[in-house]
């Protein structure tokens, strides 16, 4: 997002991150552990979406990381373009002990690509690495899928707090980084091509194009 | 002889082990039917709403004599709520409620007059500002009794102590109200008739716009009031000025809010106006663009903690352009005081002899108004919800109770009898199961009641949850259904009638949660067009945001504002008031205008885009206060009349 200017006057960083992925993949409390350092086992379902946000450092700057939390449910699909219509970048979350949740990933990938475009900075995040026993996806498997599509991976485990501030600050860098490229500064809303508010959600699933399937 | 049982009619006696066997699929059915234990009946009797309530008096063996020697046993009590004294009589009932909540109704002798008056007979709470004159008739031979005369000229039916008592039922008033002996009658005793006329007008106002008959049940009523109109708002704030500290008391919550919504006066701006321009009525009268603003702005600052004069006057200025009846009924809803929670044998008396509901509007007003004691909730909400038709005698539920029974056992064996093998060919069951359990295990498990991840009560709401998903198999198990079952099971307390309360429920709200959104979709553009015609400043505010599809009320609408409010006491106090129906069948997105009325002036100030008020809206979580919210969507529901039913219409909602 746009980059605000404080009462300071010193002009802030600001990134806009979506968090995206299957229902109980553990979003929230990766969320919950990023802004709190806590974590509940039993963090209820998110309905709708939350938002959080926290201060950064990064590279001597101070950037300021809004989280946008959505709720997992296939059945709730519709609703998340308003999330990651003008996002900077999305963690896509899977869960390391249940392989489907890793088919939902190549999903939201692709439905990115088609509705925001390359622009969006995109980080695949293995939660639960804690269940190491429990591992149904790979973590090479998981790391080639993420290079496939020039994103980077994350191991992460909301439970510990490991890999967490590596996969958010990691995600901001490379949003900031991407800004650099495209102009050393912020970028002005609407440059990436989006339509900001043009994402009709009225006729239900607008993203079926996807081939996602219904649960 | 009709009676209702299940196996949980005694709670208190299977304690509940904190910890159960692991919950798997196969390992439930067995003590799945069993509801309730001694931990859980604790919590579920501190849900209510009565803290600020308080009895004063009572008094047993208090009769209506209803026609010669045919008497109606009761009892007379007051009650003082939120500094409001109310008074009520309610007959003795010949039902009983048992300890799970059902009702026991012993055989009736239908011949029995006094059977069939009961319900006419009840005095519901009123309050006490209601009452003008209470005449005590102390017969040397006979009983002692009193007759009640209301404000509105109404005289109830003579009340007898045949256990005595009078005398202290006028202590009992004395100490809460200003009693004062009339002058012509000395066995008359005028109340709230004082000599000072600054309090005498004051209390003149009040009483005139309350619902004038006992039995209207507190249904907002419109009471036209010229003569005593005249220079309202000045006479008013002349007397807060100069008013006693004891006047103040009891006059100041009225003073508030009736300030916002003064009628139009007599011979002052307000009748000019009115009489310079027709009534305005349906789409004329929102024609007025400055007023509609007003009016939610109104509403919502009127029941803002601090009300300033300054506002009070510019939403008086926009209140007189609107529609003489609109404001008349708009203006009755503050004024009406809110008697405590119906209790058991509040509810009783609205059951006839054959324990049909005799006055079920009146019953559904009560519910809306005040909500219910816990005791009731349970049996309430079969017939808010429809399990129930409310012309069903007591005898046809406890038939409908059984077989609701016997088919939730069946439906339950549908998905307890599949086996391991079966589920490992059935991908999509499997997959709906993992759903629900993973769901199950993160439900309201800050609710005390929830506390026990492997308790018997979260194994209760997986089971209505999978019994669900396999009876309306089309649908299956879409997140927010938990959150609805949660605090349905807490008030039943039983898995079988749970789950039919949650089908019930689900009929209504199925098309939320539908893939197409299509239920979704047509309450957004419910309350797009509602607040278009309520609060266009706001409007045209949201639409040059590009907001104007209001997803930030997403949340509230799909599960009627559960988690918009921390305690169960408010869920619960919140959900029967919206299926009560009373003001409108779709009351919550009411409640959405009225949320967002109380935060405008927040929103546009901060000049917040689309996504700065989704987090605005996500953060009102466990902020909210419910009876302002409450009060608040009353009164825009009433503002918005007819032209507000036809913005649910045009949305598809009937």
């Amino acid at each position: 997002m746009a980059r605000n200017k404080q009462q300071t006057g010193i002009s802030k960083e600001s990134v806009k991150i979506v968090l995206l992925g299957e229902g109980r993949v553990g979003k929230t409390s990766l969320l919950a552990r990023f802004i709190h350092n806590n974590f509940k086992e039993d963090q209820q379902a998110t309905i709708q979406a939350a938002f959080m946000s926290r201060q950064l450092q990064i590279d001597s700057q101070q950037v300021e990381v809004a989280l946008w939390d959505t709720a997992g449910q296939e059945r709730f699909h519709s609703l998340a373009p308003l999330y990651y219509r003008d996002a900077d970048a999305a963690l896509l979350v899977y869960d390391i002990s249940d392989r489907d949740t890793l088919e939902r990933v190549r999903h939201w990938v692709k439905e990115l690509r088609t509705m925001v475009g390359d622009d969006i900075v995109l980080t695949i995040v293995g939660n639960k690495s804690d269940l190491e026993r429990e591992r149904a996806v790979s973590q090479e498997e998981a790391a080639a899928f993420a290079q496939s599509i020039g994103a980077q991976h994350v191991s992460a485990s909301a439970k510990t707090g490991q890999g967490i501030e590596a996969a958010v600050s990691g995600t901001a860098q490379m949003v900031l980084a991407s800004r650099k490229r495209l102009g050393g500064s912020a970028r002005p809303p609407g440059s990436t091509g989006r339509r900001p508010g043009s994402i009709v959600i009225a006729d239900g699933p607008g993203t079926r194009t996807q081939g996602s399937s219904c649960c | 002889m009709v009676s209702t049982s299940n196996r949980d009619a005694h709670p208190q006696s299977h304690p509940l082990p904190e910890s159960q066997p692991n919950s798997c699929t196969e390992d439930f059915e067995a003590s799945d039917e069993e509801a309730g234990c001694a931990s859980d009946d604790e919590n579920f009797m501190d849900v209510g709403e009565n803290s600020d309530t308080e009895v004063t008096y009572v008094r047993e063996g208090v009769a209506a004599v209803v026609a010669k020697n045919e008497r109606i046993m009761g009892r007379l009590s007051l009650i003082k709520q939120n500094r409001v004294m109310f008074l009520a009589w309610l007959p003795y009932s010949p039902g009983s409620l048992l300890p799970d909540g059902t009702f026991h109704t012993p055989p009736i002798v239908a011949t029995a007059p006094t059977a069939r008056d009961r319900t006419m007979y009840a005095v519901h709470p009123i309050p006490l500002s209601e009452v003008k004159a209470v005449r005590k008739h102390a017969p040397s031979f006979g009983t002692q009794h009193i007759v009640m005369v209301l404000t509105n000229g109404l005289t109830l039916p003579p009340l007898y102590f045949t256990a005595g008592g009078v005398r202290a039922l006028f202590s009992a008033l004395k100490e809460h109200c200003d009693l004062v002996k009339s002058a012509e009658d000395p066995s008359t005793y005028l109340i709230n008739d004082t000599a000072d006329p600054l309090q005498q007008s004051l209390s003149g106002l009040l009483l005139d716009g309350l619902p004038p008959s006992a039995s209207a049940a507190f249904a907002p009523r419109t009471v036209a009031s010229e003569a005593e109109g005249s220079n309202v708002v000045s006479q008013m704030w002349e007397g807060v000025a100069r008013m006693t500290a004891r006047a103040r008391e009891s006059t100041q919550s009225f003073l508030e809010s009736s300030v916002l919504c003064t009628p139009p006066t007599a011979g002052g701006d307000g009748a000019a106006l009115g009489a310079a321009q027709p009534p305005l009525n349906g789409v004329e009268w929102l024609a007025a663009e400055d007023s509609r603003a007003a009016a939610v702005a109104a509403a919502a600052a009127d029941d803002g903690e601090r009300v300033s004069v300054g506002e009070a006057a510019t939403a008086v200025g926009a209140f007189e352009l609107l529609d003489r009846d609109m404001l008349e009924s708009a203006t009755s809803v503050r004024n009406a005081p809110r008697p405590p929670p119906m209790h058991h044998e509040e509810f009783c008396s609205f059951l006839g002899p054959d324990g049909r509901i005799a006055n079920e509007k009146a019953m559904r007003a009560r519910v809306f108004y005040s909500g219910c004691e816990p005791e009731v909730r349970r049996e309430v909400w079969k017939f808010l919800l429809g399990l129930y038709p409310a012309d069903s005698t007591a005898a046809e539920r406890a038939v409908i109770l059984k077989e609701k029974k016997r088919r939730y056992a069946t439906i339950k064996s549908q998905w307890t009898s599949i086996g391991p093998e079966q589920a490992a060919k059935w991908s999509k069951w499997r997959e709906r199961r993992s759903r629900v359990e993973k769901d199950v295990r993160r439900t309201d498990r800050s609710q005390p009641f929830y506390r026990a991840e492997r308790g018997r009560n979260v194994r209760m709401l997986r089971a209505i949850l999978l019994s669900y998903a396999i009876y309306n198999y089309d649908l299956g198990y879409v997140q927010g259904m938990s959150d609805m079952v949660a605090p349905i099971l807490f008030v039943m307390h039983d898995e079988a009638e749970a789950f039919w309360c949650f089908a019930c429920l689900m009929e209504k709200l199925e098309a939320n949660f539908h893939t197409d959104c299509r239920g979704m979709q047509s309450q957004l553009v419910a309350l797009s067009s509602l607040m278009s015609i309520l609060d266009p400043q706001l409007t045209s505010f949201l639409e040059s945001k590009e907001a104007t599809n209001y997803y930030f009320c997403y949340r509230w609408l799909l599960i009627l504002f559960k988690r918009e409010f921390s305690t169960y006491e408010e869920v619960l106090r919140l959900w029967e008031a919206l299926w009560s129906r009373h003001v409108s069948p779709h009351f919550h997105i009411f409640m959405c205008a009225g949320v967002l009325g109380l935060h405008r002036r927040a929103i546009m100030d901060a000049d917040l885009d689309f996504d700065g008020i989704l987090r605005y809206c996500i953060q009102l979580s466990g902020k909210l206060d419910l009876h302002q919210v409450l009060r608040c969507a009353e009164k825009l529901a009433l503002l918005a009349g007819t032209a507000g039913q036809d913005c649910l219409c045009a949305a598809g909602l009937t």
